[in-house]
């Protein structure tokens, strides 16, 4: 028979070695998150780190301390200086070009499968399409002037832009941007290759792409993570597909790495009223009532992009570091695209030199370069678009209280435009396409408090190459006065447009008018 | 509970642990890094002299320039992390080293290819009545579809072997992913510039 002094060691015993055992089961629990990744109870969210750095030679006597970090920024010291996204990745290798060639391809393909699924039978290509493609060769199209300059330019932008992310230059995306207009045209659909749509999804592709890369670069921080981080990639997504999409598969979109470099990027959303005038064109059917929205709700961006200030000692600007884009639409008028009107316009490539002795924010420089140009006005009475680029310079005045002066002229080759109207011959279209050149300037003169003047105009000379034969003349000038009322977010202004038409057209037709809308609005900016 | 089941208790949780400890450091020396665990750290005392204290999971990638410098042990903490390691496992003998040189990316891109043209070249042998029909749009179906089934598997092919050579030029910042919710990085271990 055990005594009560006996049985009390062997209890003390087993209740030491049970929670020894607990404890032990509790340490195994921090173990780290790979150690048990099978279990569905591991927990990712733990960052190690030190607190502070720590010399090579120094040896631990403390357990590391544990942090709950989700942003490279808590720790200053670690922080990677930050990067020109758009810049191509160095030490490119032939994997960055196939997979640039790979992602159009992709695009393309998924371009395609929606037009299938939507049972759009130009697309349902077998063998015979493909021989006939490429025996009968390219042709002028049929196509709606708004699917040939802004569909087809913003399809464009698909292609350039997932080359860029793939890691190429922007010299380097274009031939892609080629590629994959051509291989479309001739593989992608029944009808005959369109000369038309490789032109101008590879120009306005080029402009389109490159601008919307660039400013989705202004938006993605790839240093973040979380809410914060996932939100930045869908809007950097929807603003350029192309380059969403190879985030998307490359696993860049959540990948850790360096902020972006910022530029000078002034964003103003313009929302407000578009009224289009009375106007006069020789041809009464073009002043049907029922075909025009004399008032209409215009929402608008209006982006410009670039100091105008080489970034190098080379006193040299590369593609796009200067850029403006101005996108508006009538959200209420009757077609989705009546009074639409896109202008942009960018650097190719320019050399900076001073204009006088002002130096910091105060420099005055004059960049002379190649610039690219692209039209679309979509004002009910008359539709036009154009892309182009040639020489062209810029001077940039800047006043110590922010104030700037921006004047500049350009001379460009025109390989495309288009233009409504009365009279096509047997095109089959309601707008003549031509080629021919244009010129244009532009003045930007930011009073700072007084107000913000602004002057856009270009003239289009060509001879038709597919429709009623002979010269058609296009020009449009656009005049802008904004205010602020609340300094750095909101304005007020207003823009009075005029175009002017002034055809002629082999067997004596003409056809000529003007036209004139303003804009009043309201204005977000930054 | 009798003291045999609580002894036995005990020893399975101790094996647990070290079983977690080891996998942790066949991870981090596969993957480069510097490995300790928490673990180890809250119960061994003093901790293993490394030049931070981080833990390589999951698959490691990575562009910023201060990784490799992150990777580098600093020379007087070696001996005690030799003493405390075990036997190193280079990546060329690594049972899944195929997995993380990128060899394994080439497969999916070559099988892609094949298995799309193969589909693509079926599409292109049928010859369809003249017109839109059923065998048209089937026929486009198998063509595009193999197009679209290679250039997918290209690209996610690519995108391995890539990963792949930047993991085997010692660029190599552990993650963890979250899918859409971002991603955790274990930060390369900081390398304080050296002042004696």
């Amino acid at each position: 028979m055990e005594r009560a002094g006996e049985a009390r060691p062997r209890r003390s015993s087993g209740r030491r070695a049970w929670w020894l055992g607990a404890l032990l089961g509790v340490a195994w629990s921090w173990c780290p998150a790979e150690a048990h990744a099978d279990s569905p109870f591991a927990t990712p969210k733990i960052v190690l780190q030190p607190a502070k750095p720590i010399s090579p030679s120094t040896v631990l006597t403390a357990a590391p301390k544990l942090t709950l970090t989700q942003h490279a920024d808590d720790l200053p010291s670690l922080a990677p200086p930050p990067r020109d996204y758009d810049l191509a990745l160095p030490n490119q290798s032939a994997l960055h070009y196939v997979r640039a060639g790979a992602n159009v391809l992709l695009l393309n393909y998924l371009v395609w499968q929606q037009n299938w699924i939507s049972g759009r039978e130009y697309i349902f290509t077998t063998r015979r399409d493909w021989d006939r493609n490429l025996k009968q060769g390219f042709e002028w199209d049929k196509d709606p002037i708004q699917t040939n300059f802004f569909g087809h330019p913003y399809h464009g932008g698909f292609y350039f832009s997932s080359a860029r992310s793939a890691g190429l230059s922007f010299w380097e995306a274009i031939p892609y941007t080629l590629g994959g207009s051509l291989s479309w045209e001739l593989f992608g659909e029944t009808e005959r290759p369109s000369v038309n749509d490789v032109f101008a999804t590879t120009l306005g592709g080029i402009l389109m792409g490159e601008a919307l890369y660039r400013i989705s670069s202004q938006v993605l921080d790839e240093s973040l993570s979380g809410p914060p981080r996932l939100l930045r990639e869908l809007t950097a997504a929807a603003i350029a597909p192309g380059r969403g999409l190879d985030r998307l598969l490359s696993g860049r979109a959540w990948r850790l790495d360096a902020p972006p470099q910022r530029r000078y990027f002034r964003v103003a959303g313009h929302f407000g009223l578009d009224h289009t005038g009375d106007f006069n064109f020789n041809d009464l059917s073009f002043t049907n009532d029922d075909q025009l929205t004399k008032n209409a709700v215009l929402a608008a961006l209006d982006l410009q992009y670039g100091d105008g200030l080489p970034r190098t000692a080379s006193s040299t600007l590369g593609p796009f570091e200067m850029f403006q884009l101005y996108i508006a639409s009538n959200l209420t008028a009757r077609n989705g695209f009546e009074g639409v009107q896109i202008f942009g316009d960018g650097l190719l490539y320019g050399w900076s030199s001073k204009i006088t002795d002002d130096t910091d924010k105060e420099t005055d420089n004059n960049v002379l370069g190649f610039f690219q140009t692209f039209d679309f006005q979509g004002v009910s009475a008359v539709n036009f678009g154009g892309m182009g680029f040639g020489p062209g310079d810029m001077m940039i005045f800047r006043r110590k209280n922010g104030s700037t002066f921006r004047v500049g002229f350009d001379l460009q080759w025109v390989p495309i435009f288009g233009v409504t109207s009365a009279f096509t011959a047997n095109s089959g279209r309601d707008y003549n396409l031509g080629v021919g050149g244009a010129f244009g300037t532009s003045l930007v003169w930011d009073l700072g408090r007084p107000g913000r003047l602004a002057l856009r105009s270009r003239h289009y000379l060509g001879s038709v190459v597919s429709g009623a034969e002979g010269v058609e003349y296009t020009s449009y000038a656009r005049f802008s006065y904004e205010i602020d009322l609340v300094k750095g977010l909101l304005a007020a202004g207003v823009a009075p447009t005029a175009l002017i038409r002034n055809n002629r057209y082999d067997g004596g037709n003409r056809f000529e008018g003007a036209v004139n809308s303003t804009q009043i609005y309201l204005i977000v900016h930054n | 509970m009798s003291m045999r089941s609580t002894s036995l208790l005990a020893l399975l949780c101790a094996a647990s642990l070290l079983q977690g400890s080891a996998r942790a450091q066949t991870a981090a020396q596969e993957t480069g890094a510097p490995a300790a665990t928490v673990g180890t750290a809250a119960t061994a005392g003093p901790a293993q002299a490394t030049s931070g204290a981080t833990t390589a999971v999951g698959e490691a990638q990575s562009t910023s320039s201060t990784a490799a410098a992150g990777t580098a042990k600093p020379a007087a903490a070696q001996p005690v992390a030799m003493a405390n390691a075990r036997p190193l496992i280079t990546p060329a003998t690594s049972p899944a080293h195929w997995s993380k040189d990128g060899s394994l990316g080439w497969f999916v891109i070559a099988s892609s290819i094949f298995l799309g043209a193969a589909v693509t070249g079926f599409g292109l042998a049928q010859t369809c009545p003249e017109g839109v029909n059923g065998c048209t749009r089937s026929t486009s179906l198998a063509i595009w579809g193999g197009i679209g089934g290679a250039t997918l598997g290209t690209i996610l092919g690519l995108v391995m072997v890539q990963q792949g050579q930047a993991r085997q030029k010692g660029q190599n910042v552990s993650v963890l992913r979250l899918g859409p919710l971002g991603e955790f990085a274990l930060l390369p271990s900081p390398v304080a510039p050296t002042s004696h």
